[in-house]
């Protein structure tokens, strides 16, 4: 598990919380550069990051790890955790390639929720001569719902019939 | 070539999938170890807080001479918003709602004059009020966040 977290207070809430989920070993980085070192020495499958307060930050690292040729491992799960909420970016985060996003604060539940659909249900991956990153959709994953949109005419007498 | 011939969908293995061990425990005990450890973090958060207020106050203090030290100004936004971030998990969520309204302040403001000091020191104030009290016991004061949107609007900057 890498963490690239520039709080030292968000570190020591991290490290316990994860390993009262089970997760038993860390690399720590405080940014983007010394992430991708810690990479390329190999042994991480998973990454929580943060939203960059400063220079590279999480979006640079996950730009880094999905978009460059030099990649050491261009499908590494990537959890961003941000304070920031506001959709300018989380449109950038998503368009730099994070598979999942949690905002600050979060709750024990939401963290292993992410956790859980990474490791049960990862996103696969879309791919275009200048498009790399994982699927954007939820809830589809494995499991068959015909009707998601609740304009489509079929969902409208589905819950018609349902009601009646 | 049209363009979903040049479209790729990969899977990748199920690298943690493998790797993952089932627990003994189940969701709910996982849930309930991991509140055990936030609970224990939240007896030590008040000193965290403390100290992050502290540096607050001394970014505060430096900005007063110095009001056009943007790294200053940075530093600020850097620490209230890592209160915003964790103060609320650990049960100082009026701090956390008063480290938003500082960050989002922050955001729109460019330079920093005294009526901008004016409305950090009061941000800052209101926190640190708040942690005092909440060390004695008492209750946690919700309107405050409130009041700062007045003292913001008045300034003409919200």
């Amino acid at each position: 598990m890498l963490i690239l977290e520039d709080s030292a207070n968000m570190r020591r809430i991290l490290t316990p919380l994860l390993r009262s989920f089970g997760f038993e070993a860390f690399h720590y980085a405080t940014n983007s550069q010394m992430a991708l070192g810690l990479l390329r020495k190999g042994g991480i499958d998973l990454s929580i990051v943060d939203w960059p307060m400063k220079a590279q930050g999480g979006i640079d690292f996950a730009r880094m790890v999905r978009a460059e040729k030099t990649s050491p491992d261009p499908y590494l799960p990537i959890i961003l955790l941000s304070g920031f909420t506001d959709p300018e970016r989380m449109r950038i985060a998503r368009n730099m390639g994070v598979n999942e996003i949690l905002a600050k604060p979060f709750s024990p539940e939401a963290l292993y929720g992410r956790l859980t659909s990474i490791v049960r249900q990862p996103r696969p991956f879309f791919e275009t001569g200048s498009y790399f990153e994982p699927d954007r959709r939820t809830g589809t994953a494995g499991v068959a719902v015909p009707y998601r949109r609740r304009r489509d005419k079929r969902w409208l007498s589905a819950r018609k019939s349902h009601i009646a | 070539m049209s363009l979903s011939s040049q479209h790729r969908i990969i899977r990748p293995a199920k690298r943690l999938h493998f790797k993952a061990r089932d627990s003994d425990l189940s969701v709910s005990q996982t849930m309930a170890k991991a509140h055990r450890v936030m609970a224990a973090i939240a007896k030590i958060y008040a000193q965290w807080l403390s100290a992050d207020l502290e540096a607050l106050s001394a970014i505060q203090e430096n900005l007063h001479a110095a009001p056009n030290d943007a790294g200053g100004k940075r530093e600020l936004f850097r620490i209230a918003h890592e209160i915003k971030g964790q103060a609320g998990g650990f049960g100082y969520r009026p701090v956390a709602e008063i480290a938003a309204s500082l960050c989002q302040y922050l955001e729109k403001i460019e330079t920093l004059g005294s009526v901008q000091m004016k409305i950090i020191d009061a941000h800052i104030d209101a926190m640190r009020a708040y942690l005092e009290r909440s060390g004695e016991g008492g209750a946690g004061d919700r309107g405050t966040v409130a009041r700062l949107a007045v003292m913001i609007t008045r300034a003409g900057t919200a």
